[in-house]
């Protein structure tokens, strides 16, 4: 996954917020009713992220392939170590940890990038034109 | 400031944090995206308190309860 720039996240939702502030009351009352329904909790991404392994805080985003390899890698991993491939079931085991430790540490701003997709959605379907 | 109409919302933290840690963060988006669409519809805030409330059975979460008024 390419690295998100905190600042370019930051300055999309503040462009974000003035187009819609300057939607009319109706369709701005539209605009956060959709929103309110589908943008997702850090919070929650980030306790979902606990369970490495796992893989579910991708699923609480949406993004089935990337918790389903998520799953394959961390059970190809045990398997391996089980079955005497001890190197190979670590470093598949250790990668996964890796890559999900840093998805941890960085939950707020992968979150906030998402929801600044589902929210320019919903301005483009709501408006009819892009946000930027 | 006198209002003609009161109304009251809540938002409550995470149930998955809850269950998982004991314990959770308001989702501040949320909370950030309701307010929105009520100040669109000409709501203000009056007042906001904080409670705790049960959840499912073993666990207590806490929810910010909103008078919104206009």
């Amino acid at each position: 996954m390419w690295i998100l720039k905190q600042e370019e996240v930051l300055q999309r939702d503040k462009t974000l917020r003035k187009r819609v502030g300057e939607l009319s009351s109706d369709k701005r009352f539209e605009f956060y009713k959709r929103a309110n329904s589908k943008i997702k909790d850090p919070d929650t991404y980030a306790v979902l992220n606990y369970i490495i392994i796992a893989g579910l805080h991708h699923f609480y985003l949406g993004k089935w392939m990337l918790g389903l390899l998520n799953i394959a890698i961390s059970t190809a991993g045990i398997i391996m170590f089980v079955l005497g491939e001890q190197i190979l079931g670590t470093l598949f085991v250790a990668g996964i940890l890796t890559f999900e430790l840093h998805q941890l540490f960085r939950s707020q701003i992968i979150v906030k990038h998402y929801n600044n997709k589902i929210k320019e959605q919903i301005y483009s379907s709501i408006t009819g034109r892009e946000p930027y | 400031m006198a209002y003609n109409e009161y109304k009251v919302i809540t938002v409550v933290e995470s149930g998955v944090g809850t269950i998982f840690l004991g314990a959770s963060g308001i989702p501040t988006d949320k909370m950030e995206a309701r307010l929105n669409m009520e100040a669109a519809e000409g709501w203000q805030v009056v007042f906001q308190i904080v409670e705790a409330k049960r959840f499912l059975l073993f666990w207590t979460r806490e929810a910010i309860i909103i008078t919104l008024g206009r």
